[in-house]
C-alpha cells in the first residue's frame, strides 16, 4: 500500500502531497522536509529507490519536477516506479503535453486526477481511459453546475 | 444595514480565486510569509459569508496554503459546510480539502458522518465516487463502523464505477474497523468473478492485501486465484496474484508444485526479455544473477534452461558483448560443475570456440581446462550422452592443440592416460589419446634439451604402458587412433634409445594453426584452372586398363556423358563383377579401413608418418561460427586494448585493492579480474528517456514533463 505520494520542484517547492493514512499535520510537515532534503540531495544517476523509516521511496525526476512515493516493505518498487509513471501519462493527457506550471495553477484538478487513478494507496483502475473518462464526465457536471448565473447572483445579491 | 451588504459584495468583486492566489504568491517571493498571512485574512472574512461559492473559493484556497505547509485545521468546521453543499464542485472541494488535512483528532469529524451516508446514496454517482475518495482517506474506527454497511451495499451497485471504489475502501474499513470484514467477505469473493475488469482487480487487489495480513483464511481462494492468473492478461493483476502465492505456498505444498507450470511460462517470457536487456555493461551482473538462481534451482529442467539462456546471451552477436573472456571462460567452468545437465556439450562447444578465436585468453583457458582434466574424477560420474562429461573433450583438445601454454605438461599428459579415462564415452576418448600425442610431443620438446636424457625415455615407456588400454577399446575411432601412436612412439622410443634426437620431427605432426572454418568456405573455393569436377577420374572398369592419374586428366567435353549413359545401361552381372574387383582393390590397398581390427599390421613403416593428416572429430558439436577470420583479429585487438586498459587500472587501484582486500568475502573461482569493474571498449551511452539532456539547476517550469514522449 503506498502511504503517501509528493510532487516538489528541484527548488524544494512543493507542488502536490496526498496521504493514504491519516496523519498529524506536525508528523506530515517533518516527513516532507526530510525526504525533499534527502531525494533532492541524490546525483543523477544514483538509483531511484532508497530506504527511510520503515518505509520505501521510489522517486522520479520528470523535467523539473520530482515524483516521489512512500510504500511498504513489502510493496514492488518496480511497479511503483510503473504508477508513478501512469500517473504522469495521465496528467499529460488531460492537460495536453503538462508541464509544471499546469500543475501550479490547476492543483485540485491534479488531486482529482490521483483520487481517480490511486484509492486508499492501491491502484484503481490500470485503465488510462476509463480514469480519463470518469474525470470528463465529473469536469461535465461541474460545468453543468455552473450554468449561466448573473454577476449579482454570484455575489449574493439576487 | 443595506450599505453593510453593498459594502460586502463590493469586496466580494475583489476576492482572490484560486489563479489570483497562485500568482499573488509567485510575484511576492520576498515577503511570501507577509503576504500570505494577508490573505489567510482575508480567508477567514470569507469563510464568515454566507454564500457557499464564496466559502468554497475560500476553502480552496485553504488546500493550497495546507500544500505549502500552513496549519489550516482551525478552518475544519468551514469545510465541513463545503462539504455538504448540494453542488458537485464545492462537494468535491469540500472533500478534497478534507481529504487533506482532517485526521482522528479532528473533532468536527463526526459530523461529516451523516453527510457522507446522504452522498453515499446519492443518485449522482460522481457524488458518492468523490465522497468514497474522500473517506478513504480520513477514515476513522468510528466512521467506518458506522459507515460499512452502506458501503458493502455499493458493493452491488449497478454501475462499475462505485462497485469498484466501494471495494477498494472496503480495505481501509477493515484495517480500521476489524469486524467489518465478516459480514462483507462473501460480498467480496463474489467481486473477484466481477464482469467488469475493473471491479475484478480491485477485489483481487484487497484480497492480496488481506490475504497477506493473514494467509490462513485466504487458502480456500487458491484455486479461484489459480483460474484467474491463467485467465488474465492484466500484467498489475498478475503481479499481485503472483504475491498472493508466495504468501499462500508455505502452508500448502501441493500449490507449490501447481504453481511450477505457469510459472515457468513466465519465467521464461522474461528470460527472453534478456536477449534485448543485455549490454556490455550488464551482462556481467546479469549472468551472475542467473547463476545465482541456477544455484538455487531445484529442478533439472530449469536449471539447463538458464544455462542456455546464459550461454545465448553470452555467444549472441558473436559475443559482442563480453568484454573480459577469462571471466567467461570461468563462468563456463562453473557451469561444469552443474549435476545432471544436458547441454555439456553446449558448454564444450563454447569452451573450444572461445579457446580457438580469442588468443589472448589461451594461457588462461589452457590453466582452466588442465585443472578441470586433473578432476576428471568429479565429472566421469555421469555418462549420458552429452551430459556434462562432454566438457572434457573439449578440455583435452584444449590442452592438446595450445600445450605450449600448459604449465606442467607432463602432468595433465598422465592425468590423460589414467585407465579412469576408459570409462568416458567413446568420442571423448578418441580425443583424449589424440590430443595425448599432441602433449607428448611437447613433453619431449622440453626433455629432449634437458640433460637427463632419461626423462624422455621415460615418458615413452609411459605412453607405451599406458596405450594398450585404449588399443583394446570397443569404439572403432578409439581402437585406430591408440593403435597408430603406439606405434608411433615405440619407433620414437628406438630411435631415443639410439640417442637420436627425435623430438623436432615428432613437433612437425603437429605443426600448424587449426583456425575455426565457414560452413560456407568450401563453397568459395575457386575450381583451379583445368579442373573439371564432373568428370570421371577413372574410366569405369569395363573400359580402361590403366590407372591414368595424370593431372591433365581433362576429358573431352562428350566422353562423360557417353560413360555415364553407358554405365546406366550395364545390367545385374557387370555390378557384381564389379563389386568383385572393388573388394580386391581395397584388400590391397594398405590405406583403406577395414571393419576388422586388423590394420595393425598397415603401420610398420616410418615414412608412413608424415602423411598421417591431423583430423579434427567435430561431428557432434556444432561449431557456430558464422564468422571468417577477420573477427579473430577484431577480437585479438579489442582483447588487447582492453588488456591495456586493465593494465593501467589495475596500477592505479592496487593500493586500493589491498586496502579491501580483508572485506571481500568469498570470491568465486573466476580469475583474479571477474569482479573488477571493466570499462567497455568504448563509452556506453546510458539515454534516460524522459530526461532532456541539458542538467540546468533551473528549469524552467514551462517544461513539458514528457518530452518526446507520445502516449504509450
Amino acid at each position: 500500500m503506498m502511504r503517501f505520494m509528493l510532487l516538489f520542484s528541484r527548488q524544494g517547492k512543493l507542488r502536490l502531497q496526498k496521504w493514504y493514512t491519516a496523519t498529524a499535520e506536525r508528523d506530515k510537515k517533518k516527513m516532507v522536509r526530510d525526504l525533499m532534503q534527502i531525494v533532492l540531495a541524490r546525483k543523477p544517476k544514483m538509483c531511484s529507490f532508497l530506504e527511510w523509516r520503515d518505509l520505501k521511496i521510489v522517486y522520479k525526476r520528470y523535467a523539473s519536477l520530482y515524483f516521489c512515493c512512500a510504500v511498504e516493505e513489502q510493496d514492488n518498487e518496480l511497479i511503483t516506479l510503473e504508477v508513478i509513471h501512469r500517473f504522469v501519462e495521465l496528467l499529460d493527457k488531460y492537460f495536453g503535453s503538462v508541464c509544471e506550471l499546469d500543475i501550479i495553477f490547476n492543483f485540485e484538478k491534479a488531486y482529482f486526477i490521483l483520487d481517480e487513478f490511486l484509492m486508499g494507496g492501491e491502484i484503481q483502475d490500470t485503465s488510462k481511459k476509463s480514469v480519463l473518462k470518469a474525470i470528463e464526465q465529473s469536469d461535465l457536471l461541474q460545468e453543468e453546475d455552473e450554468s449561466p448565473r448573473s454577476v449579482l447572483e454570484e455575489m449574493g445579491l439576487a | 444595514m443595506a450599505l453593510k451588504i453593498v459594502k460586502g459584495s463590493i469586496d466580494r468583486m475583489f476576492d482572490k480565486n484560486l489563479q489570483d492566489l497562485v500568482r499573488g504568491i509567485r510575484n511576492h517571493k520576498e515577503d511570501e510569509a507577509k503576504y500570505i498571512s494577508t490573505c489567510i485574512d482575508e480567508i477567514k472574512q470569507e469563510l464568515k459569508q454566507d454564500n457557499i461559492a464564496v466559502k468554497a473559493n475560500a476553502v480552496c484556497k485553504l488546500t493550497y496554503l495546507q500544500m505549502l505547509g500552513y496549519d489550516v485545521s482551525w478552518a475544519a468546521f468551514n469545510i465541513v459546510e463545503v462539504m455538504s453543499s448540494s453542488k458537485f464542485t464545492y462537494k468535491r472541494i469540500g472533500y478534497l480539502a478534507a481529504s487533506q488535512c482532517f485526521h482522528e483528532s479532528t473533532d468536527v469529524i463526526m459530523l461529516t458522518t451523516n453527510q457522507i451516508r446522504k452522498d453515499l446514496s446519492s443518485p449522482n454517482q460522481y457524488d458518492t465516487g468523490v465522497a468514497l475518495t474522500g473517506l478513504s482517506c480520513f477514515v476513522t474506527p468510528d466512521l467506518a463502523r458506522d459507515l460499512a454497511n452502506d458501503i458493502m451495499t455499493l458493493m452491488s451497485h449497478t454501475k462499475p464505477y462505485i462497485r469498484k471504489k466501494a471495494v477498494l475502501i472496503m480495505y481501509k474499513v477493515f484495517l480500521k474497523y476489524p469486524e467489518s470484514l465478516r459480514p462483507a467477505f462473501p460480498r467480496l469473493k463474489e467481486k473477484l468473478e466481477d464482469p467488469d475488469p475493473g471491479v475484478q482487480s480491485a477485489a483481487v487487489n484487497v484480497i492480496c492485501e488481506l490475504a497477506r495480513r493473514n494467509p490462513k483464511n485466504y487458502l480456500s481462494l487458491a484455486p479461484l486465484f489459480f483460474k484467474l492468473m491463467t485467465s488474465s492478461t492484466n500484467n498489475w493483476v498478475l503481479i499481485k496474484i503472483i504475491k498472493l502465492f508466495g504468501a499462500l505456498t508455505p502452508l500448502e505444498p501441493r500449490l507449490g508444485k501447481k504453481l511450477i507450470e505457469p510459472l515457468t511460462n513466465l519465467i521464461h517470457r522474461a528470460l527472453d526479455l534478456l536477449y534485448g536487456m543485455v549490454s556490455k555493461k550488464n551482462l556481467m551482473e546479469i549472468v551472475k544473477k542467473l547463476m545465482l538462481h541456477v544455484d538455487k534451482a531445484e529442478g533439472t529442467t530449469y536449471r539447463d534452461e538458464l544455462l542456455t539462456k546464459i550461454i545465448d546471451i553470452c555467444s549472441q552477436s558473436n559475443y559482442q558483448y563480453i568484454t573480459n573472456f577469462e571471466w567467461y571462460i570461468s563462468i563456463l567452468v562453473e557451469l561444469t560443475r552443474l549435476e545432471g545437465t544436458r547441454h555439456g556439450h553446449l558448454i564444450a562447444s563454447q569452451m573450444l570456440d572461445v579457446a580457438i578465436r580469442v588468443k589472448a585468453i589461451r594461457i588462461f583457458a589452457v590453466a582452466q581446462m588442465a585443472t578441470l582434466l586433473d578432476n576428471a574424477h568429479l565429472l566421469t560420474g555421469n555418462m549420458q550422452r552429452n551430459g556434462i562429461c562432454e566438457v572434457l573433450y573439449a578440455a583435452a583438445w584444449i590442452c592438446g592443440e595450445f600445450s605450449e601454454h600448459l604449465e606442467n605438461p607432463m602432468q595433465t599428459l598422465e592425468a590423460m592416460l589414467r585407465p579412469k579415462v576408459a570409462t568416458l564415452p567413446g568420442h571423448i576418448q578418441a580425443v583424449y589419446v589424440q590430443n595425448a600425442a599432441k602433449l607428448f610431443s611437447t613433453v619431449l620438446k622440453s626433455q629432449e634439451g634437458s640433460t637427463e636424457g632419461t626423462a624422455a625415455q621415460e615418458t615413452s615407456q609411459l605412453m607405451i604402458d599406458r596405450l594398450p588400454l585404449f588399443v583394446q577399446s570397443a569404439n572403432l575411432e578409439v581402437q585406430e587412433r591408440a593403435s597408430c601412436i603406439l606405434q608411433l612412439v615405440k619407433y620414437i622410443q628406438k630411435l631415443q634409445q639410439k640417442e637420436v634426437e627425435v623430438a623436432e620431427e615428432v613437433s612437425a605432426l603437429f605443426a600448424g594453426e587449426l583456425n575455426p572454418v565457414a560452413p560456407k568456405a568450401q563453397k568459395k573455393v575457386p575450381v583451379p584452372e583445368g579442373l573439371d569436377l564432373d568428370a570421371w577420374i577413372n574410366e569405369p572398369p569395363s573400359e580402361s586398363e590403366s590407372e591414368d592419374e595424370q593431372p591433365k586428366a581433362i576429358f573431352a567435353k562428350e566422353e562423360p556423358k557417353h560413360s555415364r549413359s553407358r554405365h546406366t545401361e550395364v545390367d545385374e552381372k557387370e555390378l557384381a563383377r564389379r563389386r568383385e574387383a572393388r573388394k580386391q582393390e581395397q584388400a590391397n590397398n594398405p590405406f583403406y579401413i577395414k571393419a576388422s581390427p586388423s590394420s595393425q599390421k598397415v603401420y610398420q613403416e616410418s615414412p608412413g608418418v608424415e602423411h598421417i593428416p591431423v583430423v579434427q572429430i567435430d561431428l557432434t558439436v556444432p561449431l557456430k561460427v558464422p564468422g571468417l577470420p577477420m573477427s579473430d583479429q577484431y577480437l585479438k585487438l579489442e582483447e588487447e586494448r582492453r588488456q591495456k586498459e586493465r593494465a593501467d587500472k589495475k596500477k592505479k587501484e592496487k593500493k586500493k585493492r589491498k586496502e579491501k582486500r580483508s572485506g571481500r568475502g568469498r570470491r568465486h573461482d573466476s580469475g583474479p579480474e571477474s569482479e573488477e569493474d571493466i570499462t567497455p571498449a568504448h563509452m556506453v551511452d546510458i539515454v534516460t528517456e524522459e530526461m532532456p539532456e541539458e542538467y540546468h539547476l533551473n528549469i524552467e517550469p514551462q517544461k513539458s514533463l514528457i518530452f518526446e514522449r507520445s502516449q504509450k
